[in-house]
Protein backbone atom coordinates (compact mmCIF):
# COMPACT_ATOMS: atom_id res chain seq x y z
CA UNK A 1 0.00 0.00 0.00
CA UNK A 2 2.77 2.41 0.91
CA UNK A 3 5.05 1.43 -1.94
CA UNK A 4 4.82 2.49 -5.53
CA UNK A 5 4.04 -0.47 -7.68
CA UNK A 6 5.90 -1.18 -10.94
CA UNK A 7 2.90 -0.36 -13.07
CA UNK A 8 2.54 2.95 -11.27
CA UNK A 9 6.15 3.76 -12.12
CA UNK A 10 5.34 2.94 -15.72
CA UNK A 11 2.32 5.20 -15.58
CA UNK A 12 4.45 8.03 -14.20
CA UNK A 13 6.92 7.60 -17.03
CA UNK A 14 4.11 7.57 -19.55
CA UNK A 15 2.59 10.73 -18.14
CA UNK A 16 5.90 12.53 -18.53
CA UNK A 17 5.70 11.71 -22.22
CA UNK A 18 2.33 13.33 -22.64
CA UNK A 19 2.64 16.11 -25.23
CA UNK A 20 1.97 19.59 -23.94
CA UNK A 21 -0.75 21.54 -25.77
CA UNK A 22 0.38 24.65 -27.59
CA UNK A 23 -1.48 27.18 -25.50
CA UNK A 24 1.48 29.25 -24.37
CA UNK A 25 0.41 32.48 -26.10
CA UNK A 26 -3.19 32.44 -24.92
CA UNK A 27 -2.15 31.57 -21.38
CA UNK A 28 0.47 34.34 -21.39
CA UNK A 29 -2.09 36.91 -22.46
CA UNK A 30 -4.31 35.91 -19.55
CA UNK A 31 -1.32 36.08 -17.22
CA UNK A 32 -0.51 39.60 -18.44
CA UNK A 33 -4.09 40.68 -17.85
CA UNK A 34 -4.00 39.30 -14.33
CA UNK A 35 -0.66 40.93 -13.65
CA UNK A 36 -1.91 44.28 -14.91
CA UNK A 37 -5.22 44.01 -13.07
CA UNK A 38 -3.86 44.41 -9.56
CA UNK A 39 -2.22 47.73 -10.42
CA UNK A 40 -5.51 49.14 -11.61
CA UNK A 41 -8.09 47.44 -9.46
CA UNK A 42 -6.73 45.53 -6.52
CA UNK A 43 -8.81 42.71 -5.10
CA UNK A 44 -8.93 44.10 -1.60
CA UNK A 45 -10.35 47.46 -2.63
CA UNK A 46 -12.94 45.69 -4.71
CA UNK A 47 -14.31 44.16 -1.55
CA UNK A 48 -14.07 47.37 0.45
CA UNK A 49 -16.58 49.29 -1.62
CA UNK A 50 -19.22 46.73 -0.82
CA UNK A 51 -18.53 46.97 2.88
CA UNK A 52 -18.35 50.76 2.65
CA UNK A 53 -21.63 50.89 0.83
CA UNK A 54 -23.14 48.66 3.46
CA UNK A 55 -21.76 50.80 6.23
CA UNK A 56 -22.83 53.92 4.38
CA UNK A 57 -26.23 52.37 3.95
CA UNK A 58 -26.54 51.74 7.64
CA UNK A 59 -25.14 55.14 8.53
CA UNK A 60 -27.40 56.74 5.97
CA UNK A 61 -30.40 54.94 7.35
CA UNK A 62 -29.45 55.96 10.86
CA UNK A 63 -28.94 59.52 9.67
CA UNK A 64 -32.32 59.60 7.98
CA UNK A 65 -33.98 58.27 11.12
CA UNK A 66 -32.18 60.91 13.18
CA UNK A 67 -33.21 63.69 10.79
CA UNK A 68 -36.81 62.52 10.77
CA UNK A 69 -36.81 62.36 14.55
CA UNK A 70 -35.36 65.87 14.79
CA UNK A 71 -37.87 67.23 12.31
CA UNK A 72 -40.70 65.52 14.14
CA UNK A 73 -39.47 66.93 17.44
CA UNK A 74 -38.96 70.37 15.94
CA UNK A 75 -42.41 70.65 14.41
CA UNK A 76 -44.11 69.06 17.37
CA UNK A 77 -42.27 71.48 19.64
CA UNK A 78 -43.01 74.32 17.31
CA UNK A 79 -46.63 73.30 17.30
CA UNK A 80 -46.73 73.63 21.08
CA UNK A 81 -45.07 77.02 21.06
CA UNK A 82 -47.88 78.78 19.33
CA UNK A 83 -50.24 77.41 21.95
CA UNK A 84 -47.95 78.81 24.60
CA UNK A 85 -47.55 82.08 22.82
CA UNK A 86 -51.24 82.53 22.25
CA UNK A 87 -52.03 83.22 25.87
CA UNK A 88 -49.56 86.08 26.03
CA UNK A 89 -51.27 87.63 23.04
CA UNK A 90 -54.60 87.32 24.72
CA UNK A 91 -53.27 88.65 27.96
CA UNK A 92 -52.15 91.98 26.63
CA UNK A 93 -55.52 92.54 25.12
CA UNK A 94 -57.09 91.76 28.42
CA UNK A 95 -54.62 93.96 30.20
CA UNK A 96 -55.08 96.71 27.71
CA UNK A 97 -58.56 97.43 28.78
CA UNK A 98 -57.58 97.14 32.41
CA UNK A 99 -55.08 99.94 32.23
CA UNK A 100 -57.69 102.07 30.67
CA UNK A 101 -59.94 101.72 33.67
CA UNK A 102 -57.33 102.36 36.33
CA UNK A 103 -55.96 105.54 34.86
CA UNK A 104 -58.99 107.54 35.61
CA UNK A 105 -59.00 106.26 39.17
CA UNK A 106 -55.32 106.53 40.02
CA UNK A 107 -54.51 109.68 38.16
CA UNK A 108 -57.01 111.60 40.15
CA UNK A 109 -55.01 111.47 43.37
CA UNK A 110 -51.81 112.39 41.66
CA UNK A 111 -53.47 114.99 39.53
CA UNK A 112 -53.73 117.59 42.26
CA UNK A 113 -50.09 118.58 42.11
CA UNK A 114 -50.10 119.75 38.49
CA UNK A 115 -52.59 122.31 37.32
CA UNK A 116 -55.25 122.08 34.62
CA UNK A 117 -55.82 119.27 32.17
CA UNK A 118 -52.16 118.78 31.60
CA UNK A 119 -51.52 117.49 35.11
CA UNK A 120 -53.97 114.70 34.65
CA UNK A 121 -52.11 113.61 31.57
CA UNK A 122 -48.83 113.81 33.40
CA UNK A 123 -50.20 111.73 36.24
CA UNK A 124 -51.41 109.17 33.76
CA UNK A 125 -47.92 108.72 32.48
CA UNK A 126 -46.55 106.97 35.54
CA UNK A 127 -49.51 104.64 35.51
CA UNK A 128 -49.03 103.83 31.88
CA UNK A 129 -45.48 102.63 32.39
CA UNK A 130 -46.67 100.04 34.83
CA UNK A 131 -49.11 98.70 32.34
CA UNK A 132 -46.68 98.89 29.50
CA UNK A 133 -44.10 96.98 31.42
CA UNK A 134 -46.48 94.09 31.46
CA UNK A 135 -46.98 94.45 27.76
CA UNK A 136 -43.30 94.72 27.02
CA UNK A 137 -42.68 91.39 28.69
CA UNK A 138 -42.92 89.78 25.29
CA UNK A 139 -42.34 90.91 21.77
CA UNK A 140 -45.95 90.19 21.01
CA UNK A 141 -46.94 92.73 23.57
CA UNK A 142 -45.36 95.46 21.59
CA UNK A 143 -47.70 95.20 18.67
CA UNK A 144 -50.52 95.15 21.13
CA UNK A 145 -49.31 98.46 22.36
CA UNK A 146 -50.72 99.79 19.17
CA UNK A 147 -53.95 99.49 21.04
CA UNK A 148 -52.70 102.38 23.03
CA UNK A 149 -54.09 104.50 20.30
CA UNK A 150 -57.50 103.31 21.26
CA UNK A 151 -56.82 103.51 24.95
CA UNK A 152 -57.23 106.70 26.79
CA UNK A 153 -53.75 106.55 28.18
CA UNK A 154 -52.12 106.50 24.81
CA UNK A 155 -54.18 109.31 23.66
CA UNK A 156 -52.84 111.17 26.58
CA UNK A 157 -49.28 110.29 25.70
CA UNK A 158 -48.84 112.60 22.75
CA UNK A 159 -49.71 115.63 24.78
CA UNK A 160 -47.27 114.46 27.41
CA UNK A 161 -44.51 114.88 24.90
CA UNK A 162 -45.41 118.51 24.85
CA UNK A 163 -44.58 118.73 28.53
CA UNK A 164 -41.00 117.77 28.12
CA UNK A 165 -40.15 119.17 31.53
CA UNK A 166 -42.23 116.55 33.30
CA UNK A 167 -40.96 113.78 31.12
CA UNK A 168 -37.44 114.66 32.03
CA UNK A 169 -38.37 114.27 35.67
CA UNK A 170 -39.35 110.69 34.99
CA UNK A 171 -36.66 109.60 32.58
CA UNK A 172 -36.75 105.83 32.71
CA UNK A 173 -40.36 105.03 32.01
CA UNK A 174 -40.91 107.72 29.45
CA UNK A 175 -37.94 107.04 27.29
CA UNK A 176 -38.26 103.27 27.21
CA UNK A 177 -41.94 103.15 26.76
CA UNK A 178 -42.53 105.78 24.18
CA UNK A 179 -39.33 105.35 22.29
CA UNK A 180 -39.77 101.69 21.32
CA UNK A 181 -43.47 100.98 20.87
CA UNK A 182 -44.70 103.69 18.52
CA UNK A 183 -43.29 102.43 15.21
CA UNK A 184 -44.47 98.80 15.31
CA UNK A 185 -47.70 98.91 17.23
CA UNK A 186 -49.38 101.79 15.54
CA UNK A 187 -49.25 100.15 12.16
CA UNK A 188 -50.43 96.75 13.28
CA UNK A 189 -53.42 97.63 15.36
CA UNK A 190 -54.76 100.67 13.64
CA UNK A 191 -57.44 98.44 12.25
CA UNK A 192 -58.77 97.91 15.74
CA UNK A 193 -59.79 101.48 15.92
CA UNK A 194 -63.18 102.53 14.71
CA UNK A 195 -63.07 104.46 11.50
CA UNK A 196 -64.56 107.89 11.63
CA UNK A 197 -64.18 108.23 15.38
CA UNK A 198 -61.47 110.53 16.64
CA UNK A 199 -59.93 110.65 20.07
CA UNK A 200 -62.14 113.53 21.05
CA UNK A 201 -65.24 111.64 20.04
CA UNK A 202 -64.11 108.72 22.09
CA UNK A 203 -63.73 110.86 25.16
CA UNK A 204 -67.08 112.36 24.70
CA UNK A 205 -68.62 109.02 23.90
CA UNK A 206 -69.06 108.19 27.56
CA UNK A 207 -71.30 111.11 27.96
CA UNK A 208 -73.04 110.41 24.73
CA UNK A 209 -73.67 106.84 25.75
CA UNK A 210 -75.06 107.87 29.04
CA UNK A 211 -77.26 110.37 27.29
CA UNK A 212 -78.49 107.69 24.92
CA UNK A 213 -79.31 105.44 27.78
CA UNK A 214 -81.22 108.22 29.30
CA UNK A 215 -83.02 108.80 26.07
CA UNK B 1 21.61 28.07 -18.76
CA UNK B 2 21.25 28.13 -14.98
CA UNK B 3 22.98 31.52 -14.93
CA UNK B 4 20.51 32.80 -17.51
CA UNK B 5 17.62 31.60 -15.38
CA UNK B 6 19.07 33.36 -12.34
CA UNK B 7 19.38 36.63 -14.26
CA UNK B 8 15.85 36.32 -15.59
CA UNK B 9 14.57 35.73 -12.08
CA UNK B 10 16.40 38.86 -10.91
CA UNK B 11 14.78 40.87 -13.69
CA UNK B 12 11.40 39.38 -12.80
CA UNK B 13 11.86 40.58 -9.23
CA UNK B 14 12.23 44.09 -10.63
CA UNK B 15 8.92 43.73 -12.42
CA UNK B 16 10.42 43.48 -15.89
CA UNK B 17 7.56 42.26 -18.07
CA UNK B 18 9.88 40.99 -20.80
CA UNK B 19 11.78 38.92 -18.27
CA UNK B 20 8.52 37.54 -16.92
CA UNK B 21 7.45 36.44 -20.37
CA UNK B 22 10.86 34.94 -21.00
CA UNK B 23 10.71 32.97 -17.75
CA UNK B 24 7.18 31.83 -18.51
CA UNK B 25 8.04 30.54 -21.96
CA UNK B 26 11.14 28.82 -20.63
CA UNK B 27 9.16 26.95 -17.95
CA UNK B 28 5.90 26.48 -19.84
CA UNK B 29 6.43 22.84 -20.85
CA UNK B 30 7.60 21.82 -17.40
CA UNK B 31 4.72 23.53 -15.60
CA UNK B 32 2.08 22.54 -18.14
CA UNK B 33 2.99 18.86 -17.81
CA UNK B 34 2.33 19.09 -14.06
CA UNK B 35 -0.96 20.90 -14.51
CA UNK B 36 -2.06 18.38 -17.13
CA UNK B 37 -1.72 15.51 -14.63
CA UNK B 38 -4.13 17.09 -12.17
CA UNK B 39 -6.55 18.68 -14.59
CA UNK B 40 -9.37 16.84 -16.30
CA UNK B 41 -8.72 18.58 -19.62
CA UNK B 42 -6.45 21.06 -21.37
CA UNK B 43 -8.60 24.07 -20.62
CA UNK B 44 -8.54 23.42 -16.91
CA UNK B 45 -4.80 22.86 -17.12
CA UNK B 46 -4.39 26.21 -18.86
CA UNK B 47 -6.49 27.89 -16.20
CA UNK B 48 -4.42 26.30 -13.44
CA UNK B 49 -1.19 27.27 -15.17
CA UNK B 50 -2.22 30.89 -15.64
CA UNK B 51 -3.13 31.33 -11.98
CA UNK B 52 0.00 29.49 -10.89
CA UNK B 53 2.29 31.78 -12.89
CA UNK B 54 0.54 34.88 -11.65
CA UNK B 55 1.06 33.71 -8.07
CA UNK B 56 4.65 32.86 -8.88
CA UNK B 57 5.39 36.33 -10.30
CA UNK B 58 3.68 38.05 -7.38
CA UNK B 59 5.61 36.04 -4.81
CA UNK B 60 8.88 35.73 -6.65
CA UNK B 61 10.47 38.05 -4.07
CA UNK B 62 10.04 35.27 -1.51
CA UNK B 63 11.90 32.68 -3.59
CA UNK B 64 15.05 31.59 -1.76
CA UNK B 65 17.56 29.82 -4.00
CA UNK B 66 19.34 28.35 -0.98
CA UNK B 67 16.24 26.30 -0.07
CA UNK B 68 15.86 24.59 -3.42
CA UNK B 69 15.95 25.07 -7.14
CA UNK B 70 13.46 27.21 -8.99
CA UNK B 71 11.83 24.26 -10.74
CA UNK B 72 10.96 22.61 -7.45
CA UNK B 73 9.54 25.88 -6.14
CA UNK B 74 7.43 26.36 -9.27
CA UNK B 75 6.28 22.73 -9.14
CA UNK B 76 4.91 23.21 -5.63
CA UNK B 77 3.10 26.34 -6.75
CA UNK B 78 1.50 24.54 -9.71
CA UNK B 79 0.49 21.53 -7.60
CA UNK B 80 -0.96 23.75 -4.87
CA UNK B 81 -2.95 25.68 -7.46
CA UNK B 82 -4.15 22.38 -8.95
CA UNK B 83 -5.26 21.13 -5.55
CA UNK B 84 -7.07 24.41 -4.91
CA UNK B 85 -8.98 23.88 -8.14
CA UNK B 86 -9.81 20.30 -7.19
CA UNK B 87 -10.90 21.22 -3.68
CA UNK B 88 -13.25 23.84 -5.09
CA UNK B 89 -14.89 21.29 -7.35
CA UNK B 90 -14.95 18.13 -5.24
CA UNK B 91 -15.44 17.03 -1.68
CA UNK B 92 -12.93 14.98 0.24
CA UNK B 93 -14.86 12.89 2.73
CA UNK B 94 -13.03 10.99 5.40
CA UNK B 95 -13.01 7.33 4.51
CA UNK B 96 -11.19 4.37 5.97
CA UNK B 97 -9.37 1.97 3.63
CA UNK B 98 -10.63 -1.55 3.09
CA UNK B 99 -8.32 -4.52 3.32
CA UNK B 100 -5.74 -3.56 0.79
CA UNK B 101 -5.17 -6.12 -1.90
CA UNK B 102 -2.24 -5.76 -4.22
CA UNK B 103 -3.79 -5.28 -7.64
CA UNK B 104 -2.42 -7.24 -10.51
CA UNK B 105 -1.74 -5.21 -13.63
CA UNK B 106 -0.06 -6.44 -16.73
CA UNK B 107 2.82 -4.00 -17.16
CA UNK B 108 3.20 -4.90 -20.79
CA UNK B 109 -0.20 -3.42 -21.43
CA UNK B 110 0.90 -0.11 -19.96
CA UNK B 111 4.13 -0.13 -21.91
CA UNK B 112 2.26 -0.64 -25.12
CA UNK B 113 -0.36 1.94 -24.37
CA UNK B 114 -0.08 5.51 -25.62
CA UNK B 115 0.78 8.12 -22.97
CA UNK B 116 -2.31 10.17 -23.81
CA UNK B 117 -4.49 7.08 -23.35
CA UNK B 118 -2.91 6.40 -19.97
CA UNK B 119 -3.51 10.00 -18.96
CA UNK B 120 -7.11 9.67 -20.06
CA UNK B 121 -7.50 6.59 -17.85
CA UNK B 122 -6.14 8.50 -14.87
CA UNK B 123 -8.48 11.41 -15.54
CA UNK B 124 -11.43 9.03 -15.46
CA UNK B 125 -10.80 8.41 -11.77
CA UNK B 126 -13.02 10.22 -9.28
CA UNK B 127 -11.65 13.70 -8.68
CA UNK B 128 -10.35 13.17 -5.16
CA UNK B 129 -9.02 9.72 -5.98
CA UNK B 130 -7.37 11.13 -9.07
CA UNK B 131 -5.59 13.81 -7.03
CA UNK B 132 -4.39 11.39 -4.38
CA UNK B 133 -3.15 8.90 -6.97
CA UNK B 134 -1.18 11.53 -8.92
CA UNK B 135 0.28 13.02 -5.77
CA UNK B 136 1.36 9.66 -4.42
CA UNK B 137 2.29 7.64 -7.52
CA UNK B 138 3.56 10.39 -9.83
CA UNK B 139 4.78 13.29 -7.71
CA UNK B 140 6.08 11.25 -4.79
CA UNK B 141 4.07 12.69 -1.91
CA UNK B 142 3.64 10.56 1.20
CA UNK B 143 0.22 9.87 2.68
CA UNK B 144 1.05 12.24 5.52
CA UNK B 145 1.85 15.04 3.10
CA UNK B 146 -1.25 14.32 1.05
CA UNK B 147 -3.39 14.33 4.17
CA UNK B 148 -1.96 17.70 5.16
CA UNK B 149 -2.40 19.17 1.69
CA UNK B 150 -5.98 18.03 1.25
CA UNK B 151 -7.05 18.38 4.88
CA UNK B 152 -7.93 14.71 5.14
CA UNK B 153 -6.70 11.84 7.28
CA UNK B 154 -3.91 9.56 6.21
CA UNK B 155 -6.42 6.71 6.20
CA UNK B 156 -8.56 8.57 3.71
CA UNK B 157 -5.51 9.19 1.55
CA UNK B 158 -4.74 5.47 1.62
CA UNK B 159 -8.34 4.64 0.78
CA UNK B 160 -8.23 6.90 -2.28
CA UNK B 161 -4.98 5.30 -3.42
CA UNK B 162 -6.49 1.85 -3.01
CA UNK B 163 -9.54 2.90 -4.99
CA UNK B 164 -7.36 4.34 -7.73
CA UNK B 165 -5.41 1.14 -8.04
CA UNK B 166 -8.55 -0.98 -8.25
CA UNK B 167 -10.12 1.18 -10.90
CA UNK B 168 -6.94 1.47 -12.95
CA UNK B 169 -6.40 -2.29 -12.75
CA UNK B 170 -9.79 -2.89 -14.21
CA UNK B 171 -9.42 -0.26 -16.89
CA UNK B 172 -5.90 -1.25 -17.91
CA UNK B 173 -6.73 -4.93 -18.02
CA UNK B 174 -9.76 -4.00 -20.08
CA UNK B 175 -7.59 -2.41 -22.74
CA UNK B 176 -6.45 -5.79 -24.02
CA UNK B 177 -4.07 -4.33 -26.48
Amino acid sequence: MNEITPYEQLIAEKLDQVPVPDMADSIWSSIEMQLDAPTNVPEAPAQKPASILKSIGWYGLAGIVAVVALLWWYFSHKGHEPKDTMPPKALPEKHAPLPVAPPPVEPSPVAPSPAGPAPVKKNAIPVVPGVIKKDTASSHDVPKDSVRIDSGIRRILPPVNLDSSHLQKVPLPDVDLYGTPPPLPTRGKKHKGVKGITDDDYKISAGKDSGRKKN
Amino acid sequence: MEQDLTNIILDCRNGNRKAQEQLYRQLYGFAMAIAMRYAVDEHEAADILGHAFVKMFRSIQSYDATKGNFHGWLKRIVINESLDHIKQRSQFSNLMPDTAEEPYVNNSIIERTDAAAILELVRQLPRATHAVFVMYAIDGYTHKEIAAQLNISEGTSKWHLSEARKILQQKINALKI
